[in-house]
């Protein structure tokens, strides 16, 4: 007979993973820590460990009904509990309820109860039902304590102390413990779980970064992502924009073939085959002053006149400067965003911190779910990310299946430097494989004249026809698009558009014959 | 501030040397430790019959409690506060954490122990830690 054999189930399920409740953390761990795991956190003075641990045991007693010991060496309890409040943590009231509880001692003692079968430290954990421990400052701790003992021994000791009583440990180190930015791969290796946070200095300014450097029991997501500690709310964690996201976001990266976003621009809509399809991706590109923020703005009422929640993301110009400018062709948009079919977010581009900024977007994506949105302009992020290296290149990626996950029919602005015609669509950004739609926006000299050209260059699943149109912008109306052909006589400053040739190459040339009935060519 | 000091003093009879009320101070600053006597001498820089004194002081007063350990020799002390002393307490910490309230009860301690100096017998003079104590 043969033996049956039980088949086992090892794969951990949600419940073996203790979520750190710190915001965005649980995501870049895909799930939390495993329970029971020893983390170390490591980096330098100031880079947040403290603050990430005491969060990790008030998150556990708050919202996991997990109650927390954080054991202290230096710093005043006292301290930890004030700095706890300007993040809006209320410790004292965990304490009262037993759900907390800090204790201060020295690192020499802690060593010893932790090789303690009848620790009081332990019995203190044991009695309150904690879950989680919370040690500040391990050095000293994990490295022999000056008593003979090897610091691999050491760190060992103090990994079994804590494994023995099933606690799922966070335990800091400072950077005076490091040896050229790591701890010794010794002690990393028997950690479980090892967490590096680190100042960056970019330019002038500094920004935080928290990097998984191993986490044993389960996947996480890996490199350097960004985090700020935050008056009120505590510790937020931003993945890196870079990171992959969820898997439905590639499999929604699809426009849907079936709906437009009709532009708002009267006359556009003719030129583009009824609007920009749901989850495509436009771009406008043109030189400054050209039109594009008006177009954009134009794109934005229509949104709201059909009742469609619309998103204006925005780095050039403030709120009140957009709503002004609004105003000045006859769009009211404060009335649209307090009915709440408009959405305006303003970034200042000074100093982006891009996963920060790409982390604001995608919550503002996910609670609006706008239907269109701009942004003005992709430009700004180029002078601010550089255009040469790839973060600009990754956020951009980033950015559009974003938009394409949520069925945003997205339009982005796009400064280009050239003042008539154009020698490339999107100059140094080269991300024009990436876009469905571009519209080229230009100055065409004809005479003394400046007018302003529009041209469909490409625009995926539709057809295009080349054709420059013109358009206009009046005071109190703003931008639209004029009839190919004009039926009246006029000099060549007037002349249609159609009786020229290489508009956009700089050199424009009118033709002689072969023009249309009814259409004048001479009158110079 | 003298007089509000001697009367929340007169409320907490049992604080009768500076080194009671540095030991009380440390303790609501530190609500739970797991420290030697040894180490409260030297964070508090008395010696150690008068830190054993206020010790027994404060955990007969039920200000504090502790737990003995078997095998080493640190103990775990926790700030506790009885309702009826409550307020007192409160207000004599609150007191006690700017440095001219803390001077403030100094003075007032000295000068109960100048007018009952019977107290003295429990609560010396105070000295710095690696002093005889009773000046021996």
């Amino acid at each position: 007979m043969a033996n049956e054999s039980k088949v086992v189930n090892l794969m951990p399920t949600p419940e073996d993973f203790a979520l750190t409740g710190i915001s965005g953390l649980d995501s870049i761990l895909e799930g939390g820590i495993p329970r029971s795991n020893v983390t170390l956190v490591e980096g330098a003075i100031g880079t947040g460990k403290t603050t990430m641990g005491v969060e990790f045991v008030y998150r556990g007693a708050s919202e996991f009904d997990e109650p927390g010991l954080i054991v202290l060496f230096e710093v005043s309890p006292e301290k930890v509990v004030r700095d706890a409040a300007q993040l809006g943590w209320d410790l004292p009231a965990l304490e009262r309820q037993g759900r907390v509880k800090i204790v201060y001692t020295t690192r020499q003692v802690f060593r010893q109860e932790l090789q303690q079968a009848d620790s009081l430290l332990l019995q203190e954990a044991a009695q309150m039902g904690a879950a989680r421990l919370f040690v500040d400052g391990v050095v000293g701790v994990i490295d022999g304590g000056g008593d003979g003992q090897e610091p691999r021994e050491a760190f060992h000791v103090l990994v079994e102390g804590l494994q023995r009583d099933r606690l799922t440990a966070m335990l800091a180190v400072e950077a005076t413990a490091l040896t050229q930015d790591r701890l010794p791969v010794l002690e990393e290796s028997i950690a479980d779980t090892v967490i590096r946070l680190r100042m960056e200095d970019v330019q002038r300014a500094t920004t935080r970064s928290i990097e998984i450097i191993k986490s044993r029991g389960h996947s996480y997501q890996m490199g350097r992502h960004s985090f700020r500690i935050v008056t009120g709310r505590g510790i937020e964690v931003y993945r890196r924009v870079q990171a992959p996201r969820a898997a439905s976001r590639d499999r929604a990266a699809a426009f849907d073939p079936s709906t437009r976003a009709t532009t708002g621009v009267p006359g556009l809509d003719e030129v583009v085959n009824g609007g920009y399809f749901l989850g495509s991706t436009t771009v406008v590109a043109g030189i400054s002053g050209v039109g594009k923020s008006v177009m954009a703005l134009q794109y934005i009422a229509e949104g709201a006149r059909l009742g469609e929640p619309s998103l204006m993301l925005t780095l050039d110009e403030q709120v009140p400067q957009v709503l002004r400018n609004a105003k000045s062709i006859g769009i009211d948009l404060q009335a649209h965003i307090d009915r709440g079919v408009v959405q305006l977010y303003y970034d200042p581009p000074q100093e982006i911190e891009v996963d920060h900024h790409f982390h604001t977007i995608e919550q503002i994506v996910k609670d609006f779910r706008p239907r269109r949105a701009v942004l003005d302009s992709i430009s700004t992020y180029g002078s601010s990310l550089g255009t040469q290296g790839r973060l600009f290149r990754d956020f951009f990626h980033a950015l559009v299946a974003l938009m394409k996950e949520y069925q945003v029919a997205a339009v982005y602005n796009h400064e280009n430097p050239e003042m008539l015609g154009m020698s490339s669509m999107m100059g140094a950004f080269g991300m024009s494989s990436l876009v469905d739609n571009i519209i080229l926006m230009n100055w065409i000299e004809l005479g003394d004249t400046f007018r302003l050209g529009l041209t469909v260059a490409k625009m995926r699943a539709n057809p295009t026809v080349r054709e420059t149109h013109e358009c206009e912008i009046t005071d109190g109306q703003g931008m639209r698009v004029l009839p190919r052909r004009l039926p009246l006589a006029a000099p060549t400053a007037m002349a249609p558009f159609s009786s020229f040739g290489g508009l956009i190459s700089r050199a424009p040339e009118r033709h002689t014959h072969g023009t249309e009935p009814g259409e004048v060519t001479g009158g110079q | 501030m003298s007089e509000d000091a001697e009367d929340v003093l007169a409320r907490l009879p049992y604080l009768g040397h500076r080194c009671d009320l540095d030991l009380l101070v440390f303790f609501h600053r530190h609500p739970r430790v797991l420290l030697t006597s040894e180490r409260l001498v030297a964070v508090l820089g008395y010696d150690l019959n008068q830190i054993t004194a206020s010790l027994e002081t404060l955990i007969a007063a039920k200000v504090v409690t502790r737990t003995q350990h078997q095998t080493t020799g640190a103990r775990m002390y926790a700030f506790e506060v009885s309702d009826n002393d409550n307020d007192s307490l409160a207000q004599l910490l609150r007191t006690a954490s700017a440095r001219a309230g803390w001077l403030a009860i100094i003075r007032a301690l000295e000068g109960r122990r100048v007018k009952d100096p019977a107290g003295a017998s429990r609560s010396r003079l105070p000295q710095k830690h690696g002093e005889s104590p009773n000046g021996e």
